[in-house]
């Protein structure tokens, strides 16, 4: 009994239980299948169905009688070739075929290990511990005062420093920063942008260094493409991760994709684990995970 | 009206933020952008960087070359995203990331490639996937050749195939568009290359709907047919726009006055094509498209990124009726003929990139052209290839700039419709250019320039308003900021074409405005003005913006030639200072040796779409009757 237990809890066992149901659900769908013998081709009026809604789908207008009987016949030629096909062994040593019944099962396995919906608690757990990917990018608020190498040419820099002393000395923000600076290239105010939005405005240069500045005081000089800057970052908002209600789909999706991806590869490492593999090859290690292998 | 409104939106974010006065009373964006920071749309008009050019792997040509980047890794990239070529797994990501994107991939055997090697798909059971597997080579040469000579391969042109790769693609492209965020077009590539001569055109739409299917070249190699085709949808609300490219390489045939059918072009095709082809794409990695140095032997820089050879050819495009400078001007005369101008183009430009990735960034430049060109050594490889180049003349990509008000499909393709758009050689530097007839200096000094400019003129892609009685001649505004990531400016250029008095298209340029004036002026003997200098430092592949250039150019100019009874078009260049091109970054971070024939340093640039002044009919009448009878004649008026 114990050993049953195991069986059946073995992902291999179910695999190959699930084929065994597939196999019959096709002879199920399909009774024509088994029916034909080596030198008969059935087609069923399902087929015949599924063939005119196909030519429905694309046409607009179902077809005509010269028509379907035009897309029987060649679906029988299909069939009667495909038979040949297999009876002259061609499906043996063919990459292509090899690569497509690979795939086949191991789409099978992934349908197979489709997990159930999560309950909420599973979902609340794993989106506390995944909040990353769904979280918008941070923003800035900062205010920031430019000096034009253009109209200063080498004080630039000096400007700046000795700026720098003065705003830093002041008790409040000054009303108005215009006399503090070079106009008619960036602004003085900028509320609530993404570093890509920042990094359009004044190049991914000056960007880079927005996090190693210090905020709620003036800093600098910060340097861009365009000269010498003084930044004052007033605020740098994280937004919180979204209430979990709000995009439960979206992250239950994520939830079930990292599950699929998880079980299936665990599952195609298994089934390697029953081969013994020889690489003839000694030259090339095969320290690939096993289940990439298969790609 | 418009300051106010803007006011207040800076004020509201100012009070619900931080109670920061200074955001109010304070500078606001840069002086040719204003408004930009409101959010919102602005109806002075942002500028918007992006592409209307580029392969995945489902172009066959790209696919063939070795490309398996997808629609995913084209947006992705554009978006700022780091993405793996999929040629080399090499990890890249943009610098400077893109607002909108169209991606045109071929329209011939579109998305087919792709299937034939997934053994899920029907198709790879076809014969040409069996033909890959057996003899890759002779399979290439199938498709190819298929292309070139427009037979194609029937089991892959049939209707449904083609709906059905299509539909995968839109709702691809539906799916990454965000208005207001990041734009992406429905678009691909017609492409007729009858005997190696290039013909394409981009098909841009503007809905997210676009046709049930592209036109391809398959179902005709004459542009007349592709403008019937677009008539047709945009008659069926599907509006819609071509734009040509690749002039440099048509051997006469972009600027022709002959149409391809045979004969000269007559008034309805010069009507349709100025109607359906609104822009022209100036520069892409296969090379520049505004004038060459035999055209132009005044220019001192029209030898830029020039790509001489046809494709696969190995022999010269013809010069002549290749090049859009001299195609507005011819375009101007087929006017005087016509009644309409078939070359009255904006520019934009692009990459052509057959990698699946935009390369603008001369600085990020990984290939182009798949395992053509994805490392350094096949790179700067110093042996000619099939078309009689070292492969090093490819260019970086060049960068399309709209005005528009806000980051939508319609908003910015009513930009380009409106030619209110200019071409970069990949740079994001912002240019502004507008034509009227009362500017005064100090227009571009006050914060109220963009204002103005549109109250009392017109802007890039424009015709000059009817002239006033009193007008002298035509003023012009242009102002330029340039790219925090790449070289100061050097200086703005206008280009004026105009028909000279033996009926032959003519040019002028004149340097309007340009950095170090205390140690730079124009030479009067030569009336040109000295060069910036150069501080590219070849051992290491840098150079400096301390010493040369200048952040921001502007000025309104006067043209000192003025006939008021000449056609003429007007358009600005502006050039950066010089910096390391692409080959030359290439060769200093792997220890590789330059490449002859490619320069070491170029000049990027940004090319503004025109403005055209026509004179008013009694006038044109006027000079042609002087010109008939040596007299002049007063005017044709009868009052």
């Amino acid at each position: 009994m114990e050993q049953l237990k195991k069986l059946l809890r073995d992902p291999l066992i179910h695999f190959l239980l699930i084929g065994a149901a597939t196999y019959a659900a096709y002879g199920l769908l399909d009774p024509g299948a088994d029916a034909e013998d080596a030198a008969t081709i059935t087609v069923s009026q399902a087929e015949i169905q599924s063939i005119t809604e196909q030519w429905t789908r694309l046409w607009n207008r179902p077809p005509t009688k010269e028509e379907l009987a035009g897309m029987l016949r060649k679906h029988v030629r299909t069939r009667i070739l495909y038979k040949e096909a297999l009876a002259m062994g061609l499906d043996r040593d063919d990459q292509v075929i090899e690569r497509r019944l690979a795939q086949k099962v191991e789409l099978l396995s992934r349908s197979l290990v489709v997990p159930q919906l999560p309950s909420d608690e599973v979902l609340a757990a794993w989106y506390a511990e995944n909040p990353e990917q769904f979280r918008a990018p941070d923003t800035y608020t900062l205010s920031q005062v430019f000096f034009d190498p253009d109209q200063r040419g080498a004080s630039t820099r000096e400007d700046a420093v000795a700026a720098l002393a003065t705003l830093q000395s002041l008790a409040a923000m000054p009303e108005d920063l215009s006399g503090y600076g070079d106009s008619g290239v960036v602004g003085n105010y900028y509320a609530g942008r993404s570093e890509l939005e920042l990094g359009k405005v004044f190049g991914g240069g000056f960007v880079n260094q927005l996090v190693t500045l210090e905020p709620r005081r003036w800093n600098g000089p910060v340097l861009s493409g365009y000269g010498v800057h003084l930044v004052y970052v007033h605020e740098v908002v994280k937004p919180a991760p979204p209430a979990l209600a709000d995009i439960r789909e979206q992250v239950q999706e994520a939830w079930m994709l990292e599950q699929v991806e998880e079980r299936s590869t665990a599952f195609l490492d298994e089934l390697v684990e029953r081969y013994e593999v020889v690489v003839e090859a000694t030259e090339v290690p095969l320290t690939v995970p096993p289940a990439q292998a298969g790609e | 009206m418009i300051k106010v409104s803007l006011k207040s939106a800076v004020l509201s974010v100012a009070i619900s933020g931080l109670a920061l006065t200074a955001s109010v009373s304070g500078l606001a964006d840069s002086i040719g952008e204003p408004g930009r920071d409101a959010g919102g749309a602005n109806p002075l008009k942002n500028v918007y960087f992006g592409e209307q050019h580029l392969h995945t792997r489902n172009s066959p040509d790209a696919f063939v070359v070795g490309t398996r980047g997808t629609w995913d890794d084209a947006y992705k990239w554009a978006m700022g995203e780091e993405i793996t070529l999929s040629t080399t797994g090499e990890k890249i990501r943009k610098s400077t990331p893109y607002d909108f994107v169209g991606i045109t991939d071929h329209a011939e055997y579109f998305g087919i490639m792709p299937r034939l090697g997934d053994p899920n798909d029907a198709l790879s059971n076809s014969e040409l996937a069996q033909m890959m597997k057996r003899s890759p080579g002779e399979a290439v040469s199938a498709v190819i050749g298929s292309l070139l000579s427009g037979e194609p391969m029937q089991e892959f042109v049939s209707p449904e195939l083609i709906t059905e790769n299509w539909k995968r693609y839109v709702d691809k492209t539906n799916e990454y568009n965000q208005p207001g965020k990041f734009t992406t077009f429905i678009a691909w590539e017609w492409t007729s290359i009858p005997v190696g001569r290039n013909m394409h055109r981009n098909v841009f739409f503007r809905d997210d709907v676009g046709p049930a299917a592209p036109f391809s070249a398959f179902d005709s190699i004459y542009p007349e047919d592709l403008w019937t085709f677009q008539e047709v949808q945009r008659t069926a609300g599907h509006d819609n726009l071509a734009i040509p490219h690749n002039g440099n390489v048509s051997d006469g045939w972009m600027f022709s006055p002959n149409t391809f059918l045979g004969g000269p072009m007559d008034a309805r095709h010069a009507k349709r094509q100025a109607l359906n082809e609104p822009v022209f794409e100036m520069i892409q990695t296969k090379g520049a498209s505004e004038t060459h140095p035999y055209l132009s032997p005044n220019d001192e820089f029209a030898d830029f990124e020039l790509f001489p050879n046809m494709i696969n050819v190995g022999m010269p495009s013809q010069l002549r009726y290749s090049y859009v400078r001299e195609g507005l001007v011819n375009g101007m005369i087929l006017e005087d003929k016509l009644g309409h101008n078939p070359f009255k183009y904006g520019f934009v430009a692009g990459a052509d990139s057959h990698s699946a990735y935009s390369p603008n960034e001369e600085f990020n430049f990984h290939g182009s052209h798949a395992k053509l060109d994805d490392t350094p050594a096949k790179r700067l490889n110093p042996n000619k290839n099939a078309s009689g180049d070292v492969g090093a003349v490819v260019a970086s990509a060049g960068t399309t700039a709209v005005w528009a008000e806000e980051n939508t499909r319609a908003s910015l393709f009513d930009g380009i419709k409106r030619k209110e758009t200019y071409g970069t050689s990949g740079p994001l530097m912002r240019l502004r250019f507008f034509g009227g007839w009362k500017y005064t200096d100090k227009l571009v000094k006050g914060d109220d320039f963009v204002e103005k400019a549109y109250k009392d003129g017109v802007p890039m892609g424009g015709d000059l308003p009817p002239r006033p009685s009193r007008a002298k001649a035509p003023t012009f505004a242009v102002w330029a900021l340039k790219d925090p990531e790449s070289g100061n400016l050097d200086r703005i250029q206008i280009i004026k074409g105009f028909i000279n008095k033996f009926d032959r298209a003519d040019e002028k340029i004149y340097d309007v405005a340009w950095s170090d004036e205390d140690k730079r002026q124009i030479d009067p003997a030569t009336g040109k003005l000295p060069a910036v200098g150069n501080t590219v430092d070849l051992e290491t592949a840098t150079y400096s913006n301390d010493s040369i250039g200048a952040n921001q150019l502007r000025t309104v100019w006067t043209d000192p030639d003025f006939d008021p009874g000449q056609r003429a078009v007007y358009y600005v260049r502006v050039l950066e200072i010089p910096t390391p091109r692409w080959s030359t970054y290439d060769a200093v971070r792997n220890n590789l040796p330059l490449v002859d024939g490619v320069p070491a340093t170029i000049q990027e640039r940004a090319w503004s779409s025109p403005i055209w002044y026509t004179p008013d009919q009694d006038l044109i009448i006027e000079a042609k009757l002087k010109k008939l009878t040596g007299k002049t004649w007063g005017p044709a008026t009868v009052e």
